[in-house]
């Protein structure tokens, strides 16, 4: 934030620093809290990353010991044991998937967007939507835990499949002071948000006394409660995802009701901007889904205490896979949806024209969403399950490539004809495009389920996930991030270093990840730590480096952002209120940074949010509450 | 399913370089121009349609295509004439080895990884083991002890000794050891898992599936050469293609095609237990 918040009329009455910055239940807020935190583990899980990378170049070869850590965890030879190896690439899928991808998309652009881009002063449920990020904070902590327990954090990869995951990594004992220390604090903060917001008790050195007291209290009682259910690092990653689950409900309900209830006069649904129809779709693919996963997670438990013995112990495995799936299948589209619709809008902006077929990319993103939960089995063509399944859900799996389909096609109409202007965030958004084709194409061959036998497990599903999820999703976030940025923040980012950021990013992700499909089409498998005693495989060594070296390079092409993103925040240029000539509310109705209540006076919106380069006005661009002598040209 | 993987293979790369040149020449000849305003279209009903259904037929195609050679793959033993009698192997996935048993001249399996619980009054093989007849005789501090022993020691595959099917199954040594198949035979391998997922793959003839514990999966494929025709390195390898903990990579396995006559010398004419 920059730190003065322009008075005006509708702020809210005076309240302390620690209740607008820290414990806000503004939406504004709680999305950039998202934000530092969601990059704060971006930035862990890159790390995580780069072990694999240093662990498939240089697989059990003593020149080459892993730099630092192989140091500080005293391994022989400086070599990475391959139980760390799983260990490490586990953490990395969950750490990206839970906890960057999903809450960079939903939770920052869904809060800060949704209430900005329909004229909303705030969401429907301001207190739940701040606990939705205090709660997020006890569900890291015990996800880190993991690092530090006896047995390392959870193995058994992302998708940690029973009875590998029933398996203990340590017996049950008290945790070490770290994870304590670190859980007590997580805890502390969520209770205390609450305790702000509930404890009233007239007098405020009362009221943060008491707070103060009753958080300290209940966070003892929940770290030694998570010690207990948590004991190492597999059930950590259990629990963490339960609580984490509570939270995504919160903001879903939050983002449905906030979309459904609040829109200020003249938006109908047919004129909301495809970002929030997008982040309303997704909202709904949580809501449906999560609750799935907490329930896969609760059996899991149990069967980790042995108390049950859902899936392993004479239990049935597969349905582990069915469950996890059927939330994980519809995650995949939680974790591109809402950057297709952010791709959308930026798209239109930059071309000066409207979204070819805005109600055609409604539907499909509805069909999307829809299909998204009867595939959830191409995830498990080998598992397996009965084979005639096998085709029933690559019937489905094909179908849901058609609507997809029909958004890329859309987004080239979008261009075509265009006037287009080659920002960053114009440039990240071409760049989705192009790497979700690739991304969407490779899927193809994953839901043909012949060709899947051979290449699933092996790097084609590791390169199809990341063109997918990196290439998309986040070349997605990167775009909406300098789009966004001047509005957040009030400042302006540097275009230099954004062009530097943006030609290395993609150049070094098409270096890395690309050459994985050559890999995989050789059968090269996922999750080996060592592959130098296969024939088949050893003489990969070679691609494997210039895999690395890429990956290294493309963690380097992240320095000019984190300059940029932090030395704007400081050095920036002022932004204006609209600096793209961009047509939604949050561009012409409100200033940069929005103030809180973000509006002056509630809009009032007379036409759809595309009408760039109308007729009907000299400029190419006609904001939405412009009220015309003719009051004709509503449509879109 | 090369030849679906080669058409997959062209059409996407079709697809995907019409698309990124499409992308490019885009941005190249709209590209930003002062005084120049962008078209005002919202959309068209009739390019809609048409970029709906054009990928569709493509897709329902290859969806028809996937299906024929899915069900001719994964229904091979009852797609399969009777007359055609095929080699059949049962392997079982262990942290971190592979279990190879051979039917012997029934071609039938006995039952196997049948293993005690502390409630149960006999022994699964009928023996005497810690002393006793049964687990539930034995004190409650050596029962754990007893039954692990049972499991990795005693009778690690969980053998029912007394199934008929299974008298002149060829079980002893399994573990680790090589795979052998006879040439031009389709190959029935019945899959199931004692501890934890694994996955049996061939990477050399494009088969993978995965082994449950409690699940018997199976797969077929035809070799079509020996590998002492091929030459060197006189075998194929076996891996897992599925994460089943630490030694994950490591669990590889060796596969040899031998002539039929050969196979039929080794593991068809006599029971467990002979063969060199």
């Amino acid at each position: 934030m920059s730190g003065k918040l322009p008075a005006h009329p509708l702020d809210h009455p005076p309240v302390g620093w620690l209740k607008r910055y820290i414990y806000s239940t503004d939406h504004k807020v709680v999305a950039l809290q998202f934000l530092f935190v969601s990059l704060a583990f971006f930035a862990l899980g890159g790390l995580l990353a780069m072990l694999i990378r240093w662990q498939l170049a240089f697989p059990g070869d003593v020149n080459h010991p892993v730099p630092i850590l192989g140091k500080v965890m005293g391994w022989a030879d400086g070599l990475m044991p391959p139980d760390f190896y799983n260990m490490v690439f586990s953490m990395h899928a969950t750490i990206m998937v839970f906890f960057v991808i999903i809450p960079l998309l939903v939770n920052v652009f869904g809060n800060y967007l949704i209430p900005l881009k329909i004229g909303a002063r705030d969401m429907a449920f301001p207190f739940m939507n701040g606990l939705s990020f205090w709660m997020g904070l006890p569900a890291g902590a015990i996800m880190l835990a993991g690092f530090f327990l006896p047995g390392n954090a959870a193995a058994a990869g992302w998708t940690s499949y029973p009875p590998l995951s029933a398996i203990w990594q340590n017996n049950p004992a008290e945790w070490p002071i770290v994870p304590l220390v670190m859980n007590f604090i997580a805890g502390f903060l969520c209770f205390g948000y609450v305790c702000s917001h509930c404890i009233q008790l007239g007098n405020r050195f009362l009221n943060v006394g008491v707070s103060i007291l009753l958080s300290a209290v209940a966070a003892a009682g929940w770290v030694m409660m998570v010690q207990t259910i948590a004991f190492d690092g597999q059930s950590a990653w259990f629990l963490s995802l339960l609580v984490l689950g509570f939270a995504s409900l919160l903001g879903a309900i939050n983002y449905i009701t906030t979309v459904a209830m609040f829109r200020c006069p003249g938006m109908t649904m047919f004129r909301l901007p495809l970002s929030v129809w997008s982040l309303f779709i997704t909202a709904i693919l949580v809501l449906l889904a999560t609750p799935v996963l907490s329930a896969a997670m609760v059996m899991n438990l149990m069967d980790h205490h042995r108390l049950t013995g859902f899936f392993s112990d004479g239990g049935v495995p597969l349905l582990h896979q069915h469950l996890f799936w059927f939330y994980s299948h519809p995650a995949v589209y939680i974790m591109i949806l809402p950057a297709m619709g952010m791709v959308s809008d930026i798209l239109a902006v930059f071309s000066r024209k409207p979204v070819f077929g805005y109600r055609p990319m409604v539907y499909a993103m509805g069909a999307i969403a829809f299909l998204g939960f009867v595939v959830w089995g191409h995830h498990m063509f080998q598992s397996g399950m009965n084979p005639a399944l096998g085709t029933t859900f690559a019937i489905s799996s094909m179908l849901i490539a058609v609507p997809s389909g029909v958004k890329v096609f859309n987004w080239l109409a979008t261009m075509w004809g265009g006037n287009i202007r080659l920002t960053i965030p114009m440039c990240n958004a071409v760049a989705f495009v192009s790497m979700f084709v690739i991304g969407g194409l490779s899927g193809i061959f994953m839901a043909s389920t012949p060709v899947d036998i051979y290449i699933t497990d092996t790097y084609f599903i590791v390169a199809h996930i990341h063109y997918v999820l990196f290439g998309g999703s986040m070349f997605g976030v990167f775009a909406a991030i300098y789009f966004w940025y001047p509005k957040m923040f009030g400042k302006m980012m540097s275009d230099k270093l954004g062009y530097v950021h943006f030609v290395l990013t993609f150049i070094t992700f098409n270096c890395t990840f690309f050459a994985m499909h050559i890999l995989g089409i050789g059968g090269f498998p996922r999750r080996y730590a060592d592959y130098t005693n296969f024939q088949l495989w050893a003489h990969f060594k070679p691609m494997n480096q210039f895999i690395s070296y890429s990956a290294f390079a493309l963690a380097l092409a992240q320095i000019p952002f984190i300059i940029n993103f932090i030395g704007s925040w400081f050095w920036g240029r002022a932004a204006p209120a609209n600096p793209w000539q961009a047509n939604t509310l949050e561009w012409t109705e409100a200033a940069s940074p929005p103030p809180a209540g973000n509006f002056i006076r509630i809009p009032v919106v007379h036409r759809g949010p595309y009408e760039y380069s109308s007729p009907l006005v000299a400029e190419d661009w006609l904001p939405q509450t412009r009220v015309l002598a003719d009051s004709i040209g509503t449509n879109g | 399913m090369d030849r679906l993987f080669d058409w997959i293979f062209w059409i996407t790369v079709v697809v995907m370089v019409l698309v990124q040149g499409a992308i490019v020449v885009l941005m190249i000849r709209y590209r930003h121009r002062a005084g120049r305003k962008a078209r005002y279209i919202h959309g068209n009903a009739r390019v809609e349609i048409i970029w709906t259904i054009v990928p569709a037929v493509i897709l329902g195609v290859l969806t028809y295509s996937s299906k024929q050679v899915w069900t001719a793959i994964r229904y091979a033993p009852e797609l399969r004439p009777r007359a055609v009698k095929s080699a059949k192997i049962l392997v079982i996935g262990q942290q971190f080895k592979w279990n190879i048993i051979y039917p012997g001249p029934d071609g039938e399996f006995g039952e196997y990884l049948v293993y005690p619980k502390p409630s149960d009054l006999r022994w699964p093989d009928g023996k005497r083991h810690g002393g006793v007849i049964g687990p539930r005789d034995l004190p409650a501090d050596q029962v754990e002890f007893e039954i692990n022993r049972y499991i990795s020691v005693e009778n690690p595959l969980g053998k029912v000794y007394d199934d008929p099917k299974g008298k002149d199954d060829d079980y002893e040594g399994a573990m680790a050891r090589v795979m052998e198949v006879p040439v031009n035979r389709p190959v029935d391998v019945y899959l199931t898992s004692k501890d934890v997922i694994h996955s049996f793959t061939l990477p050399n003839f494009r088969v993978k599936l995965d082994t449950v514990p409690g699940l018997m999966g199976v797969f077929t494929f035809t070799p079509t050469v020996t590998n002492k025709q091929l030459g060197p390195p006189g075998y194929f390898e076996i891996a897992c293609q599925e994460l089943c903990g630490q030694g994950h990579y490591t669990m590889q396995g060796r596969m040899v095609v031998i002539s039929q006559e050969e196979y039929a010398a080794k593991y068809e004419t006599h029971g467990g237990g002979a063969n060199p």
